[in-house]
């Protein structure tokens, strides 16, 4: 068994690529941790992964998710998305989630906002959804998390500088971080729409 | 009444869907009746057939059986209501091929 330590600025394309290019060496994943996979040895791609996006479903959601996955004879890993949620003791906000995802209390929902499939490789192409209209939604929720991510960062740059009296984005150490947060929210989310932008134009001609 | 019999096209998700379950049938049933009739050409992912499934469930076009004991897998059975949309998406996908088929060939396919 073997384990690596990795942090994703893309968990989903970054995480996928990353895993498949371990089953290529002969290493499947056996357990997850928050920056932490274990590995144990198999055939060079014996297994493919696609990783889910799922902190817009409420536990029930997951839970009848993961129960259909089990069905089609899929196994999954859950993991946390590290950004764009606010916690309180044990108790998650997730702004962007859909009805009864908003507020993750329960040891159900905290920490499971991804999901790793893994399956045999059967020599086609392993894609969680496979046609244009599913792909943008999937897109346009994943884009959620990253405008509030965006949205909080402003609103808290505003408030520090109002009770610091100083100027909006000056030269000091919380307006950096801030800044720092702020444009990588900004990227990710001008990414997506670039992908759904894209995907819109395939839509009128392709299914 | 609203007219419901007014919403094809049907995307190919969910006219499969709705044939291969004519007969009872579960996720991984779909999936392999779709792999099957396509020839490997349609191969569902899991997150699509997962929520075509719950949408045509909640249009009433698909209904889930009664689960038998020890069943854990939820099966499906295409409605009355669902037959009637299959009906009219295959009018109209005769309709649109033999128009194809007058074009590209000359003549109209007698199908």
């Amino acid at each position: 068994m073997s384990k690596s330590f990795k942090v994703f600025l893309n968990p989903i394309e970054g995480q996928e690529k990353w895993l498949n290019e371990k089953s290529a060496a002969g290493l499947k994943l056996s357990g997850v941790g928050r920056f932490t996979y274990e590995f144990t040895k198999c055939e060079p791609n014996q297994y493919q992964y696609a990783v889910d996006y799922i902190g817009n479903k409420s536990n029930i959601q997951r839970k009848e998710y993961e129960s259909f996955l089990d069905d089609l004879k899929i196994n999954y890993y859950e993991k946390p998305l590290n950004f764009g949620q606010f916690s309180i003791g044990r108790t998650k906000y997730r702004p962007y989630a859909g009805k009864g995802g908003k507020l993750a209390a329960s040891k159900g929902m905290i920490n499971r906002e991804i999901l790793i499939l893994e399956k045999e490789n059967n020599g086609k192409t392993f894609n969680i959804y496979n046609n244009v209209k599913d792909k943008i939604i999937a897109l346009k929720e994943r884009k959620k998390p990253y405008i509030y991510l965006l949205t909080f960062m402003i609103a808290m740059e505003l408030y520090f500088s109002y009770i610091n009296n100083r100027n909006i984005f000056g030269n000091n150490t919380s307006s950096i971080l801030i800044g720092i947060i702020g444009i990588f929210s900004l990227i990710k989310i001008i990414q997506l729409s670039l992908s759904v932008k894209t995907l819109n134009e395939k839509k009128s001609i392709y299914e | 009444m609203k007219d419901k019999i007014q919403e094809t096209p049907l995307t190919e998700t969910a006219l499969l869907i709705m044939l291969s379950m004519y007969n009872p049938n579960h996720g991984y049933g779909v999936m392999q009746f779709v792999g099957e009739k396509t020839n490997g050409r349609v191969v569902f992912g899991p997150g699509t057939l997962y929520g075509a499934i719950n949408n045509l469930a909640k249009k009433k076009w698909i209904a889930p059986c009664a689960a038998m004991e020890g069943e854990r897998k939820k099966e499906y059975v295409i409605t009355a209501l669902g037959k009637k949309q299959v009906e009219e998406e295959l009018k109209r996908m005769k309709e649109v091929y033999n128009i194809g088929m007058e074009i590209t060939q000359g003549g109209m396919d007698n199908v």
